[in-house]
């Protein structure tokens, strides 16, 4: 993506914010030692705003015009609402789903909530991809529905396999990977060390 | 039941978890053990729903593991060697007991 000032503000709130250090135990059962918690930025005004601007202008900039954006709850649920907003002010409203998680009994419960058509084009978005399973989740149940996924957006891949893998097939692009957020954080310190931060 | 017992084996973490939630399910409409199988089903979907979405620590996954494992393999092995519904009862009550303990 390119660089202007919404993603590099964006970006400087998710190391602010929504990075941690230490180490957790992710969905898939492996271990980390930082965590992104995309919510803290997503869900802040700031950062809704931001998402949305550079959702759209992807989406824009791939000449894609979606009927309906969507994704899992809870993580793609600010990010969509979002971007619903913001597109009605640019005059391309585009309306948002949410895909609810899986219950306990699996049989004909209504998966997808909110204005969305069978037979629309829809982008699938997340906060944070790892391996891909949730989002990939959201994508099924959205082709189950009658949707075509005609892109997958992410605001951060942690890079590890979800774009080769569960996603594979599919247009995914990410806003950041977890070098744009970890590097230069390692970098900061390290200038730190050194003593030449400005 | 094997199937169960192994998934159980590869320990408690979300992705796990939500399969376990499944295969519970599976078990239950094919019409085997199903009392006491929405009963396990039902603390491993009430920890799934606790822990998603958000990363948990080494220690809080060790606790759950300690907590729950050990009832539900012997919950697993009641249900496969056909326990009287009694001895059954005690390893649920067990299991439960845990998990509130977990919650506390």
């Amino acid at each position: 993506m390119k660089n202007g000032p919404h993603r590099i503000r964006l970006l400087d709130l998710l190391r602010r914010d929504g990075l941690y250090r230490g180490e957790v135990e992710l969905s898939s059962g492996a271990h980390s030692n930082y965590y992104v918690d995309g919510k803290m930025v997503t869900l802040s005004p700031e950062g809704a705003w931001l998402t949305a601007q550079l959702v759209l202008d992807l989406l824009a900039d791939e000449d894609l015009h979606p009927d309906a954006i969507g994704g899992l709850t809870i993580g793609a649920d600010p990010i969509v609402a979002a971007v619903a907003c913001i597109s009605h002010e640019r005059g391309k409203p585009i309306p948002a789903f949410i895909v609810r998680q899986e219950r306990k009994l699996h049989g004909k419960q209504k998966l997808i909530e909110g204005p969305l058509a069978r037979d629309s084009d829809v982008v699938i978005v997340d906060d944070v991809v790892t391996k891909g399973g949730s989002i990939r989740g959201a994508i099924e149940a959205a082709e189950d529905f009658g949707c075509r996924v005609v892109k997958v957006i992410a605001l951060v891949d942690r890079l590890e396999g979800a774009a080769e893998e569960k996603l594979r097939g599919y247009s995914f692009t990410s806003i950041f990977t977890r070098d744009d957020l970890l590097e230069t954080n390692e970098r900061t310190r390290a200038e730190a060390a050194k003593g030449t931060l400005r | 039941m094997n199937e169960l017992e192994q998934k159980l084996r590869k320990g408690l973490y979300v992705d796990n978890l939500r399969e376990l939630v499944r295969l519970c399910e599976t078990l239950m409409q094919e019409g085997k053990h199903r009392v006491p199988l929405y009963v396990l089903q039902s603390v491993l979907f009430d920890l799934l729903q606790d822990w998603r979405g958000r990363p948990q620590t080494p220690e809080e996954v060790r606790t759950a593991e300690e907590a729950l494992l050990d009832p539900s393999f012997r919950l697993v092995e009641s249900l496969r060697t056909n326990q009287l519904l009694e001895a059954q009862m005690k390893v649920l009550d067990e299991l439960v007991e845990s998990f509130l303990s977990l919650l506390a």
